[in-house]
């Protein structure tokens, strides 16, 4: 089998894999070496999908042992198989490297033989990048549950980020449709890296030269809609992980259909993406926002809402703290307020110490008024009168792109809570930020 | 010192050009209505003053901009300069005129007007540069890689130290066709020269690997997930000129605008902002 095919095979295999990020470390080759990352990371392309593609995100192999449920790879499945060799793998990166396709390598791998040998392989591949061609791009490469505690060890020297896949939100899930997955094995791997980090973090004080474990830190990824799990369920599931694990990103994978099994979707479900893209969001509240996740979603009401994002269902539930007055108000309060984030937060603060901000001006910087006007005062000012219930508030924020679809599903479905998807929602959600 | 009238500065172009014109507002204590580079000056009833460059000048200038204002001031300006749209030079000009006036603290207003016009070239041009980070592609011709982009601002000080350092051991050429200008690196040494025009070798690697990445492109997306949206807002069309992955979707004969968005808009609101010229 030459590299094309193994590369259509190994690619296909990989794609159901969300992370594709090259941030959080910085190195640069020595002297005569190829390449270097940064701390921000770069994206390289964008498939047709609308994901970016920042790393060759490939399986190491797809012959696997277990047989997932959810999984093209599985066992049981009648489906072309390929390996790749550790030096085909790691030329074919040097190539797409220096023609700037990509920032670096994502590999995962099937779990082949015994959970050892693919670590080893995957080593392998690792140790020619790093030690024979001095490669300093980005490395993101899976633990594999079940692998010796050594081996996972030396991995994470090599490469920038690990991670291991939670798969399902919850334990019945995990033992309905992935059989040969247990939390236990799940988890175990995650301590260890978390363990490793912290130690090496201490040692990296002590020793100059100690050698950097996981720089990048880790990321796991969790699958949404084959399993019941609800939105309340997996955003505190996500907010412990940040928290005992200290993960940097938790990745939700919409479920893609691909085979019948009494136990899944049936086949013709089509993947949840707007619950994903709501995910997403109320992922970004966790870790950039510093919200809690029980205040983005109570158990009362287990889903977010499709209509309107986290963020402002939050601020529509708490009128009685809003408009906020940009000239006084505390940064913690300005990246509550839905429309301004983190950068429009900043500028506000850098401005308003040398004049007293007015609309024109927050234009001026860049702060988008469409959602935020409903929220702020400039020197006790409004834009515009602002609602005072929280009914008649989703309906100012949810108008203007709404009057065409009030003629088809009457105005009925605005009422809050109780809302039925339009294709307009659907259409907005695709374009939005993945 | 009076000079009677309106007065246009015309200078060579060049950022140490710019400086030294910089240099001489200051010394003649005169705000200019316009400044132009001497090509391009129009024939005009106002007075030209023609200046030449001088880089005793323009050190004192950039040292002065770094001490007196800040070091961050001094990038944000140099950024600016990089900006390609009519009147730039007006815009930093009044920018510097103020700060030096205000103190160092100028550049961190960016509510105001005059400040908010030069951080909106600063960052228009970081963007462009960011793109060409991301989507300039290297053909391999016997060893050596080689890449045109058309750029619309001139990125290419900006994007250097991110190739330099990623492929240092490599010979590379970035051509900058918009500029005329081009990155050529080898494992000694890095310059930006200017260059006339470039023909491009053909890859000697029978592009075997562009197939590959091309094939990889294809089957790495999720059907079920289209959402060719979505990929235009972070790929902009006028990039896939230079993506293989993306190229044969292009339509046969598409030309990207250049000129439009936000240099335009940038460039129209200094024109527009800036004191009536009294012809």
């Amino acid at each position: 089998m030459d590299i094309y095919e193994k590369l259509t095979i190994l690619a296909e295999a990989a794609k159901y894999d969300a992370s594709c990020s090259s941030s959080g470390n910085g190195r640069t080759a020595d002297e005569g070496y190829i390449g270097a990352s940064t701390p921000a990371g770069c994206c390289h392309s964008f498939s047709a999908d609308g994901r970016c593609i920042s790393l060759l995100k490939v399986l190491m192999s797809n012959a696997c042992v277990y047989d997932c449920k959810y999984c093209l790879s599985r066992r049981s499945n009648d489906f072309p198989r390929a390996t790749f060799t550790p030096r085909e793998l790691a030329d074919l990166t040097i190539e797409f490297y220096r023609r700037n396709y990509i920032e670096g390598l994502f590999l995962s791998s099937a779990v082949v033989g015994t959970p050892d040998w693919t670590t080893e392989h995957m080593i392998e591949v690792l140790r020619i990048l790093r030690e024979e061609y001095g490669f300093a791009g980005y490395i993101h490469a899976k633990a594999i549950p079940g692998a010796d505690p050594v081996l996972t060890h030396r991995l994470g020297l090599l490469a920038d980020r690990l991670s291991v896949n939670i798969e399902l939100p919850s334990e019945q899930s995990l033992v309905s449709l992935a059989p040969d997955k247990t939390k236990h094995n799940i988890l175990e791997p995650m301590g260890l890296i978390k363990t490793g980090i912290l130690e090496n973090r201490e040692d990296i004080t002590k020793y100059r030269h100690a050698p950097k474990f996981v720089p990048a830190g880790q990321s796991t990824q969790m699958i949404v809609g084959a399993s019941p799990e609800t939105d309340y369920h997996i955003l505190h599931l996500t907010e412990s992980l940040y928290k005992k694990f200290g993960l940097k990103r938790v990745y939700y994978s919409a479920y893609v259909p691909l085979q019948e099994d009494a136990l899944l979707p049936s086949i013709d479900t089509r993947p949840p993406l707007l619950r994903e893209h709501r995910l997403y969001q109320a992922d970004w509240l966790l870790r950039f926002y510093g919200f809690e996740a029980s205040e983005i979603i109570d158990p009362k009401r287990p889903m977010l809402h499709p209509e309107v994002d986290p963020k402002c269902s939050w601020a529509v539930s708490h009128l009685d703290d809003f408009p906020v007055e940009v000239n006084t108000a505390d940064y913690e309060m300005l990246l509550r307020v839905p429309g301004i984030g983190v950068k429009g937060a900043k500028r506000i603060l850098a401005a308003r110490r040398y004049q007293k901000l007015d609309f024109d001006i927050l234009k001026r910087l860049g702060v988008v008024l469409k959602r935020a006007k409903w929220f702020i005062t400039c020197s006790g000012k409004t834009l515009q009168r602002i609602p005072d219930t929280p009914e008649m508030m989703i309906w100012s924020i949810l108008s203007p792109n709404r009057m065409g679809g009030f003629t088809d599903y009457g105005m009925e479905q605005l009422s809050l809570f109780e809302t039925v998807l339009t294709g307009e929602d659907v259409r907005e959600c695709l374009t939005g930020e993945f | 010192m009076s000079y009677g009238g309106i007065l246009i500065f015309a200078y060579d172009g060049s950022y140490e050009g710019f400086l030294s014109t910089v240099f001489d507002a200051f010394l003649m204590k005169t705000l200019p209505a316009d400044i132009v580079i001497f090509d391009d000056a129009e024939p005009s009833l106002m007075k030209m003053h023609y200046i030449e460059t001088n880089f005793e000048h323009a050190k004192r200038v950039r040292l002065g901009i770094e001490k007196k204002l800040s070091t961050k001031t001094l990038c944000m300006v140099e950024k600016a300069f990089l900006f390609d749209g009519e009147g730039k030079e007006n815009a930093i000009m009044h920018f510097l005129w103020k700060a030096f006036k205000e103190g160092p603290s100028t550049g961190g207003k960016i509510g105001s007007e005059e400040v908010n016009r030069v951080f909106k070239m600063s960052t228009a041009v970081s963007y462009e540069a960011e793109r060409f980070r991301q989507f300039t592609r290297f053909s391999d011709s016997n060893g050596a890689l080689v890449a045109v982009i058309h750029p619309k601002h001139f990125v290419l000080p900006l994007i250097r130290p991110y190739f330099c350092n990623r492929i240092k051991n490599e010979n590379f050429l970035i051509y900058d066709a918009e500029h005329g200008v081009a990155l050529i690196h080898s494992p000694e040494k890095t310059a930006i020269v200017p260059i006339e025009s470039l023909e491009l070798p053909e890859s000697t690697d029978d592009g075997f690997y562009s197939r590959l990445w091309k094939n990889y492109y294809r089957h790495i997306a999720i059907g079920e997930r289209y959402n060719p949206r979505c990929r235009m807002t972070h790929m902009p069309k006028r990039f896939w000129q230079y993506l293989p992955e993306v190229q044969e979707e292009l339509e046969p004969g598409y030309v990207p605008k250049l000129s439009f968005g936000t240099a335009k808009e940038i460039a129209n609101s200094i024109r527009a902002s800036l004191p009536e010229a009294n012809y």
